[in-house]
């Protein structure tokens, strides 16, 4: 896999060369697209038209993280339908992800690369019912950086914001959802609600926490 | 008071860690930051519960399971324009051919010194009373317009007009009608021809009646001037224009105009509706 070698084809017209890096980004592209816009139609739509354009304007393409120059064109067209959104609203769909269904929960310990856990669709509806509460601009840095695993830098080349913007509206992104949380934590499983309670339970956590290990 | 400015200080140092929180996490706090936000934690329950339950918050965001892909988002075609089409390159050049065509062939009679007026229309409806009238001057046309051979060549018009003469008019006739028109043209035929003309002037008769009528009427008038003649075939073509029947030189002006106006034409509806569909 030789992504420049592919950018340089495409660059050069060949569609099947361009082709094959929207195979390797059409996932990450549509992800956010829908995350963000909560609505099937939209994000394809959305993604559809990034991709035209990020074929179109290849030639403004002069290296770095292709993934987050991407990313940038698709929030572009992600905005652009929000604020049609907001002009004629329009009901979102339940958001159906590829989840399953699992009582058991398994919170890792917290080192520098959070380790996944399995997640029940319950919790899975509070989450995301929780990201679209967040303004646009922070839900996005927030899918971007905890969602999909980018740095703070290919966020800063997504969004095209500086660094400075983008660490504070990550944090009160992550901040506010965790707000949310703590108001549905009825809905999560006794083994997360203790994060997300107040501080009645903070002995509670200190010692989940170290039984959990 | 002292308690006042410590707990002012406290939530001053609350709001700067809630702030840097993330940061903490993400391990993006350059050493002395680290220390400083350690240092408040240790001493602050509720900072650090709000660091734990954020943590939380991330690894819950981590897990969200991938979201299926509704369609693939393959380009199908090359958005780039499509290329002209083939047939686009060469019916320019048609045109261009043609249309220049057309302007030499309307521009040389002008512009060559010819000696004979362009369609001399009176003239032309008596062909035959033209003939008879300037009998004499039409033996030296006449000669001149059965010396083919000689207007081409300009070598021997006496003799080849003589021997033309001499033949039987059937054989020289088409021939003397195909190249009468060079034949009148050549000037130093004029001269020699009156010579032989003589003799041959009953069979030139009849091969200019063959030849396009109006010849011999132009040549008895433009005969004056007919030592200055010189120019090619089409000169003596452009004569003919105005004639009841269309000569090769209309024809083709004609032609060459037509086909430059439906090539200008078709190549200009292509590229327009090449780009109309590629807008």
């Amino acid at each position: 896999m030789d992504e420049a070698a592919w950018i340089a084809a495409s660059k050069a017209g060949d569609v099947q060369a361009f082709n094959r890096l929207v195979i390797a980004y059409q996932q990450v592209a549509y992800e956010l697209a829908f995350r963000m816009l909560r609505d099937e139609a939209a994000a394809a739509d959305a993604t559809q038209d990034s991709f035209l354009a990020a074929f179109t304007r290849l030639h403004q393409f002069r290296g770095g993280s292709f993934k987050a120059w991407l990313l940038r064109i698709v929030l572009n067209h992600v905005y652009d339908q929000l604020r049609a959104q907001r002009r004629h609203p329009t009901e979102p769909l339940d958001p159906l992800g590829d989840d399953e269904e699992s009582p058991v929960l398994q919170i890792a310990n917290g080192g520098p690369t959070p380790e996944q856990v399995v997640l029940s669709r319950e919790v899975l509806a509070c989450i995301e019912a929780g990201l679209q509460t967040l303004s646009p601009d922070q839900r996005a840095v927030v899918i971007l950086c905890d969602v999909q695993g980018m740095s703070y830098e290919e966020a800063v080349a997504a969004t095209g914001a500086n660094l400075g913007t983008v660490k504070s509206r990550l944090n009160r992104g992550r901040l506010a959802l965790r707000s949310y949380l703590a108001q549905h934590a009825e809905l999560l499983p006794a083994s997360l609600r203790h994060y997300f309670e107040g501080r009645e339970t903070e002995s509670q956590t200190a010692s989940t926490l170290a039984t959990d290990g | 008071m002292g308690l006042r400015f410590l707990n002012r200080k406290k939530e001053t140092d609350h709001d700067r860690v809630r702030e840097q929180l993330s940061e903490y996490l993400d391990r993006r706090l350059s050493p002395e930051e680290r220390a400083a936000v350690e240092l408040h934690l240790s001493d602050c329950q509720p900072c650090s519960d709000e660091l734990r339950a954020l943590q939380a918050t991330t690894q819950l965001l981590h897990s969200l399971p991938s979201v299926r892909l509704p369609r693939s988002f393959l380009l199908e075609a090359a958005p780039r324009p499509a290329p002209l089409p083939r047939a686009f390159f060469w019916m320019r050049t048609a045109a261009a051919v043609a249309a220049t065509a057309f302007v030499v062939l309307i521009a040389a009679p002008m512009v060559m010194p010819s000696g004979r007026a362009p369609a001399s229309a009176p003239a032309l409806y008596q062909p035959m009373k033209a003939a008879s009238d300037a009998r004499a001057g039409d033996q030296a046309t006449a000669s001149q317009a059965t010396a083919p051979a000689a207007a081409a060549r300009g070598a021997e018009p006496a003799a080849a007009a003589q021997e033309r003469a001499a033949a039987p008019a059937s054989a020289p006739a088409p021939a003397a009608a195909l190249s009468a028109p060079a034949a009148t043209v050549v000037a130093p035929a004029a001269p020699a021809a009156p010579g032989a003309a003589v003799g041959g002037a009953p069979a030139a008769e009849e091969p200019r009646k063959l030849t396009v009528p109006a010849r011999a009427p132009s040549e008895t008038v433009a005969q004056p001037a007919r030592p200055a003649a010189a120019g090619p075939a089409p000169t003596e073509l452009s004569n003919e224009t105005g004639g009841s029947a269309p000569s090769l030189l209309s024809l083709l002006q004609t032609a060459s105009g037509g086909l430059a106006l439906l090539m200008a034409t078709a190549t200009a509806g292509l590229w327009w509706s090449h780009r109309r569909r590629n807008r």
